[in-house]
Order: C-alpha cells, then structure tokens, then sequence
C-alpha cells in the first residue's frame, strides 16, 4: 500500500468514526451539563415541597383556626414553590432542545463535509463561470 | 538492558506521518484556513456592500460571481482548516502509547514507535543535519545542541533555573567543536538517551516519548551538562523537577481549554440546588461562606498534599452513623485547605452524591459571643444556629479551634461543648471541627463523651517536596502582584530554609510566609526583576540572625582565630578549646554538611571552677554573638523521670528546652552537671545528640541542627585533681575518667560515645589563677576607664591577693569573681560615692586593706 492509500484510509476512519465519536460524546456532555445546571432530578424531587422549606407548623393542641391558616400558608407555600420549579424545569427543557438540535445539525454537518465542500466548489464554479 | 529496545524509524506510522509530503501540505493548512477566511469574509463585505446601489465598489463583476468567489474561498477555508485538523488529532498521535509498548516486555522495541511528533521532527532534523541515519551514532552533544532552541519548554525550564539556554549552547558548540578537533568519540549518544528517555515516560505514564522525557534524560545523562550545572550551583535533580513544573502547567492548560469537556462544564455550577434548602438567617449573620469563598478562588484540579485527609472527611460526612469530623493538625498545615478543596468539590459536584450542593459554612463563634451580652444569649443564639442547620439541610457547619469553646473557658470564650452534643448525634447536623494536637491533648481529651461523637482525622503536614509543588502553584499569583520573576533554586531555598530555620510553623505556611517576605524585602532592596537565592538567605539571616548564607570575611576571621578569641576569655584548656573550634570550623565551611547532627557535642569533664561554664559562654558571646543565645540548664532539678515533661512539655506547661529551642534555633545548649540528671533523662538526649531532633509532648520535631551542646560534669574530678598532682598525661587521665564513669555506672557507653569529645579539663595552676585574676581585673579596669575615666593600675600583688583569697582546692576559681566584686568593686564604689576619687585620676589598691591610693 502507498504512501496515498495509507493517509487516505486513516482519514476514512478519523472522519467517520472517531470525530462522530467525539462529537457524540460533548453532546452527551452537554446534555448532562443542562441537567446538572438546572439541578431538574432535585426540581423534580422537591416539585411540590414548600418554596425554600417555609413552613407553619400546627402547634400543640387542636384549633380549627390555627390549623386552617397554617394549612391554607403551607399550600400557599407549596404551590409558589411548584410554579417557580415547573417554570425552571420548562426553561431546562427548551435547553435541552436547542443542545440536541444543534448537536444534531453539527453532526450531520461533519458527516456530509466532504459532500458540502463538493457542492460549495460545483456551485462556485457555476456561479462564477 | 540496551538490546531489548532499538531504533527503526521505517517501521514508526509516526516517522512516516513526518516524512509525508502530504503532512508538510496539510501543516500549512493552518496558514491556508486564515488566509481563505480573510477572503471569504473580505467578499462577504463587498456582497453586503453592493447590496446599496449608492456604492459601486463591483470592478467590473457581476455579483453571482462575487457569490461564486465567497463560496470558493469558504470551501478551500473549510478543507484546510479540516487538513489541518486532521494532522493534528490524527496524524501526530499514530502508533501505540508507551504503555502498550512497556507491557509487551518479552519482545525487543522499537522506541521509534512511540517518539511524539514534535520529538520525531528533531530526530529527523539531526538525522539529516549530521548525515547519520542511527541514533547510536549521534553524540549527545550535537542532540543537546539542536535540542536547545526558542520554544516554550526550553525557554521555560532555562529561564527558571537561572540559565541563558543561548549561552549553554554556545558552550555546547565549543565542547563539540573541540571533541570533533581532537577526534574524541563521545561516549553517551542519543540511543541511551532514548531509553532513558522511554523508562522516564513510561514512569509517569506518558502517551509518548515527548520533549519533555528527552530533554530531562539528556540533563540527566549528559556529563558535560552537569558540569556546567555544577557550576552554576544546579543539579541535575532540579532541572527535572523544573520540567515537571512546567509538565504540570502545561497539563493544567490543556485540561482547561475546550468548554465542551465535562470537568470545564462543571466549572459553570448549577442553579436551584438552594431551592429546595431553608433559609439559615441567623446562622449567616454569623458565619463564614467557604462555598463563596472556593468559587471565588476558582476550580482547583487537584489538592496537593492532603488527598487522603480530604476523601477521610468526605467518607465520614456520608457516614449515617457518626457524620462529624475533628480535624487535627497544627495551624498553617492546611487544615483549611482542605475545607476550601471540600466546598470546591460539593458547589461544582465533583464530590460524593451526598455532599454535592451543601455549604461550608464556619461558624465566627468569636463574632457571636461579642454581639451577645450574657451566656443565656449565646446558648440561644447557637441554638437557633444548630437548628437552623438542620432545617436548612444543605449547610456543613465548620468550627474554628473547637479547642477554645470546650471545658474551661477564659474572657470572651464559652463552652459550647453541652448545647453541641444535643445536636451532634443526629445525621442531620454534619459539623468539621478544627483543633491543633496540643488543644485536643489539653482540653479535650478529658471529655471522653464529647470527643467520642466526632471521627478523628489528623492533618500531618505536606512534605517538603510537596511544600515545593505548592509554592509553585503560588507562583503565577505572587509574580504578577509583585512583579517579579521567581527562579526556581529560589523556591528550593525557601522550602530548605523553612524547614531548617522556622520550626515553630508548619509546611506549607511557613515556606509561604517566608517567600512572601522574601518577595516584600527583594522589592524594597532588590535590583531587577529576578529573585535570587541570595534574598532568602538575606531574609533569613535577618529573621533569624543566624548566619546562613555564604562566609562573611568578618566570619572567616573568626571561625579562623577562634582559638584566639576564646584564650582572650579563657585561661589554659588548650585541648577543650581546640576542639571547639575544629568543630565549628567543619561546619560552617559545609565539609560536614550531610551531617545530621547538632554543629557540634562536647562532653568537658573537670572539677568544679576550671572554667568548663565558663568555656561555654565565652563560644556564646563569640560564635553567636550575644550570651543570650546559651540556653543553661541546670540538669541537678531533672533526677526524677517525671521531669521529662518539663523538657519537652506537658497538658499544663511548654517544654523548657524545646520550646527554647524551636524559637531559637541557633543556640548554644549547656547541661550542667549532667551526672546529676535521671538516667531516663539522659536517653531523651540519645537522640538529639544522635540524629539532631527531639520530639515534644505533641509528636512535633524540634531540630537541634543549629545548636551545640556542651554537658558539664564534674564526676570523678577527684581522680582528674590526683593525677595532675602527680603530672600524669593528660590522655591517660581521660582513660582512667572514663573507667571510672563506667565502672560507677554514671554515665553509659553508648551516652558518652555519641559526643563528638568528650574533653578533660585540668585543675588550674596558680600561674592559671594569676592570669584569670589579670582579665577579671582588666574587665574591671576597662569598665572603669570607659564609664568613669579612672585609670586602675593592676598590681602583681593585687593579683597575687585576690588568689590566695579565692583559691579552694574544691571550689577552683570560682570564688575568684566573687572576691573581686567584694573587696575591689565595693572599694572603688565606695571612693567614688565619698568623692575621694574623680574622673582622670589614677588609682591603685592597696592588697591589705584594700584600701584605694591615688597615684600622682
């Protein structure tokens, strides 16, 4: 094998195994970074608990009214919490989106290169002559 | 060894891959890649600009050629940037990795399988430039030769050592050129190089053979190079440790370039962890945030030194069982360090699951108690702060010398030991306590319950060469506060001398301490930007007065004249005092530098007022400079075992002598009477006389190094003052001592033979107590002459007055000083007070009544 056919074929392998793989592997990294960053398994265990653990207590004793006021704040408290972290989680999920479509794009754009590059020289040559 | 490797470059893909024509195109690509962009986006702005039919900027094309142009420049742009990409992240790394080849032991290798790109394109470039395709024939000096060039490496490593790399060169093209003149075969060549350098890759698990491992295996090897190092005050052994310097740099920056690497995304933290965490309200007006802090300080890649200590305390905050630590060490051993590394760890989740997002918050308990006005208050400040630890669940509660708030407690400090406990034992409060050794010893200990909820993790302080790797990381941050350039034997002499000369600190904050005062003082007196060794030995001698740095001529006079010197004090003991002196000569000229030893141990045996005390303040005064650098003990109050503890220290009081010692270093040690001291005792001195330190109650070394110990003993001196009678010599006298010490069981072989000598000293004669009556009375008149310009004359019988007063077979000369002060001192006191003496006038005494005579 020559020198031609040797460099040729290590580029076959580099362009379409190992920077796909590569390029897999920060979309992967990506991901988890936006799943980190808006911490959304802790939003999605904590989703109804009170916002930053305020609550009332019931005290000792029955009153109809303490427990009311404290159960209507405590809900009050949950619900405020369950608006902010569906708010977050929904901003996460737009993240998400726009990581994976991009590095979908990028990937597709990497793969077709060659052909890109080709189709770039063909219409340059059209257009120009 | 040598046959098992050898040198093909035919075989290596990586020799190939720089041979290729079509790497040497694609290497330009980078140069292609910007110039095709600079056009593409040069015809970008003529399409934008011809969009507006006011400007014509068309030269005669239409505008779909113009787009035909852009889209051309951009294609050739995106293939040579791709080319180039290609070479670089393929290219450059084929063939197997050092390790592949390591394991593959019972085949021969071929080390041109596994030599970098970079380290191939300089074995080509020799190849072709010296005509030789075999690395056996190729002279380590022509390597070194085309090794030495401008790049970041050598210009890194040479600059930090001190050296010009041109000017090496230079050196290097001589010796060739004289090797060549003389046709001398050189007798290292790049072939042992190699394999040098493959073993050195291999052992720190490199990829490849890369620049680094050549350039430190022909440091290492090549003899003319170390003799140019050795010339420069550098070894070997240091430049290495400079290219790891500069391998952990390089390390540092390659892991912190591309965002898209999980570690670098990390860096960015995350958001919401505190929303599901409680408010800590009171708990913040009172505490430091150590997460804002590490975040603020950046992400460090790793913790140098306390690895371990830092995983001992993440594994026990997890522990459901006992999840609170006590952390021991010193002050200044970074014990705080490793907190900051924790809140690092826990805000960008690089630690356990369970850790990750809490705060490290200390709680500032001196802060608190001053706020508060009664101990009512305090307790219930700290309780709403442990509770609010509790609601809030993301907080690890640190608290600062635990030492000071437990058991007895003095102004401005309470026990917090009691409303703690209640809240140590739930899982839900995690709390890192910090104590010194000496503080858990003292105070804590004896509250077996409380110490009981804690796991213990002792902070042992980062070695000298880790203190080095530590300074290092120090170093960008002073340079550019400073503006200095930090050579790296500076570093070195900083981490020896702080290890040597300030025992009262731990690594590594003394050797941060010190290089920041070498920093401040290279400043203020310093010329240029480079800071050499020479400060930190200026600094330290300032610091510390000891004399480090190289021999002074006033020094040298005196090391040489120390004989001298001392007979101007001391009358006869001609063999004590020559042996001193030979002592110190060896050490301060560096012959005995390996030694790991006191500077010098004397044992002088003699009767009582010989002048044995009086030897060792006289070398005081001379050879320290002052008699306050003797540090006496009288050895008489040390004859039960238990007073060991006043040596070294215990629970209620610090150690005479090692705390003497670690604040002074540089000290003359002198143990009177030392045949009275228990011989539990003399063993604690077996290893300070031995190996040079001496471990106190905390377990802390205390370097005798800088001291010379002289003991004094006056056991058998009967023997000493019989035998003289009879003028026996003097060395026979010592054999008949040491029988004697022996046979008594005074002293053991193994005590006495650990001094360097052990020096008899003679009973004196009557010309001896004539002469020590001359300088005790030319003191006097010295004194006299200076304070209140009255001349005394010293008479042959005055002298010959105060002997026969003072003498006493058992006593010696000792009494000589007394009589002196008596009977001459009060006279002329006494004169001077009645006004019967004045200033200029000429005084004698009269050696019967000792009565003073004006002489006319």
């Amino acid at each position: 094998m020559n020198s031609k056919q040797n460099i040729f074929r290590y580029w076959l392998a580099w362009h379409f195994i190992e920077i796909p793989r590569d390029i897999i592997k920060i979309i992967n990294n990506l991901l988890r970074f936006v799943w980190s960053f808006f911490s959304i398994s802790l939003l999605l265990k904590t989703l109804f608990s009170p916002w930053r653990k305020y609550y009332w207590g019931y005290g000792r004793g029955f009153s109809l009214k303490n427990y009311l006021s404290a159960f209507s704040f405590n809900c009050i408290s949950r619900f405020l919490g369950m608006l902010v972290r569906i708010g977050l989680i929904f901003l996460s999920l737009i993240a998400i989106f726009l990581v994976s479509g991009g590095g979908l794009i990028l990937f597709l754009a990497w793969i077709f290169s060659p052909v890109i590059i080709i189709f770039f020289f063909i219409l340059a040559g059209v257009l120009i002559f | 060894m040598t046959n098992k490797f050898y040198f093909d470059p035919q075989s290596s893909s990586t020799f190939w891959a720089i041979k290729s024509k079509n790497c040497t195109v694609l290497n330009l690509g980078n140069i292609f890649a910007k110039i095709f962009l600079g056009l593409f986006l040069l015809s970008l702005l003529w399409l934008s600009l011809n969009l507006f039919p006011r400007y014509n900027f068309s030269w005669s094309l239409d505008y779909s050629s113009g787009v035909g142009f852009a889209l051309l420049f951009f294609a050739i742009f995106l293939i040579s940037k791709s080319g180039h990409f290609f070479l670089e992240t393929k290219l450059k790394r084929l063939g197997p990795s050092v390790s592949y080849l390591s394991g593959a032991s019972v085949q021969r290798i071929n080390l041109a399988k596994v030599v970098d790109y970079r380290a191939g394109q300089l074995i080509v470039k020799l190849f072709n430039k010296e005509k030789q395709k075999h690395v056996s024939l190729i002279s380590s000096l022509s390597f070194g030769y085309s090794l030495l060039s401008n790049n970041s490496l050598i210009s890194f490593v040479f600059s930090r050592a001190g050296l010009d790399w041109k000017e090496v060169k230079n050196l290097l093209k001589e010796e060739r050129q004289k090797e060549e003149k003389e046709e001398k075969d050189s007798d290292l060549s790049l072939e042992s190089i190699l394999i040098a350098a493959f073993q050195r890759a291999s052992k720190k698990n490199h990829q490849k053979i890369f620049l680094e491992d050549l350039l430190s295996s022909w440091i290492c090897y090549d003899p003319f190079l170390n003799k140019i190092l050795l010339e420069r005050g550098l070894r070997a052994k240091d430049m290495d440790s400079i290219i790891e310097w500069f391998e952990f740099i390089s390390q540092e920056i390659e892991a912190s370039e591309g965002f898209w690497k999980r570690d670098n995304l990390k860096k960015i933290g995350s958001i919401a962890t505190s929303w599901a965490a409680g408010y800590t309200l009171m708990l913040d007006r009172y505490s430091t945030n150590w997460t804002r802090l590490a975040r603020r300080k950046g992400f460090y890649r790793e913790i140098l030194g306390h690895q371990s200590e830092l995983e001992g305390v993440e594994n026990i905050l997890v522990n459901s069982q006992k999840n609170n630590v006590l952390l021991v060490g010193q002050p200044g051993s970074g014990r705080k360090n490793i907190l900051l590394a924790l809140a690092g760890r826990s805000f960008w989740g690089t630690t356990l699951e369970a850790l990750r997002g809490k705060r490290i918050l200390e709680l500032n308990l001196n802060h608190l108690i001053a706020q508060t006005s009664s101990g009512e208050e305090v307790e219930l400040a700290l309780d709403q702060c442990f509770q609010e630890v509790i609601t809030a669940g993301n907080v690890i509660l640190v608290i600062n010398d635990l030492e000071r708030f437990v058991g007895e407690t003095t102004i401005g400090t309470v026990d917090i030991s009691g409303i703690l406990s209640k809240y140590l034992e739930s899982p839900k409060f995690q709390v890192v306590a910090i104590t010194s050794p000496r503080g858990l010893r003292q105070k804590m200990e004896k509250k077996t319950a409380f110490i009981n909820l804690f796991q213990k993790i002792e902070i042992t302080p980062p070695s000298a060469h880790q203190t080095l790797r530590i300074l290092e990381l120090h170093v960008p941050r002073l340079e550019a506060q400073y503006r200095k350039f930090i050579l790296y034997p500076t570093l070195k002499k900083v981490v020896e001398h702080s290890a040597r000369y300030f025992q009262e600190k731990p690594f590594p904050q003394k050797a941060i301490d010190l290089l920041n005062s070498v920093l401040v003082y290279s400043s203020r007196y310093g010329k240029g930007k480079i800071v050499s060794p020479q400060y930190v030995d200026q600094v330290v001698e300032r610091k510390t007065e000891i004399p480090v740095s190289q021999l002074s001529n006033i020094e040298k006079d005196t090391l040489l004249n120390l004989e001298g010197l001392i007979h101007q004090k001391i009358i006869n003991q001609d063999q004590a005092v020559k042996k001193i002196a030979l002592a110190l000569r060896r050490t301060r000229a560096e012959i005995a530098s390996a030694r790991e030893k006191p500077m010098g141990t004397f044992l002088f045996l003699g009767p009582t007022g010989v002048g044995k005390t009086e030897t060792a303040k006289t070398l005081a005064d001379i050879y320290f400079g002052s008699r306050k650098k003797l540090i006496r003990l009288d050895m008489s109050e040390f004859q039960n075992p238990s007073d060991v503890a006043h040596l070294i220290g215990s629970n209620d009081f610090p150690g005479i002598l090692t705390t003497k010692v670690r604040e002074d270093p540089f000290s003359l040690i002198l143990l009177d009477e030392i045949e009275k001291a228990h011989p539990k005792i003399l063993n604690l001195f077996l290893t300070v006389l031995d190996e040079g330190y001496l471990s106190d109650r905390w377990g802390r070394k205390v370097s005798f190094l800088d001291t010379i110990i002289i003991a004094t003993s006056n056991a058998g001196a009967e023997i000493i003052r019989k035998n003289i009678t009879q003028n026996e010599e003097l060395d026979l006298i010592k054999e008949k001592l040491l029988n004697h010490l022996f046979e008594n069981n005074i002293f053991r072989p193994e005590f006495l033979n650990r001094f360097d000598a052990i020096v008899v000293f003679k009973t004196l004669t009557q010309e001896n107590l004539l002469n020590i009556a001359q300088l005790l009375l030319e003191k006097l008149k010295e004194n006299l002459n200076q304070k209140k310009g009255i001349e005394l004359i010293i008479s042959e019988a005055l002298k010959k007055k105060i002997v026969e007063l003072s003498y006493d077979p058992v006593f010696g000369a000792r009494e000589m000083k007394r009589i002196v002060q008596d009977k001459v001192e009060s006279a002329i006191a006494q004169a001077f007070l009645a006004g019967k003496i004045k200033r200029g006038e000429i005084i004698e005494i009269d050696t019967d009544s000792f009565a003073i005579k004006k002489v006319e």
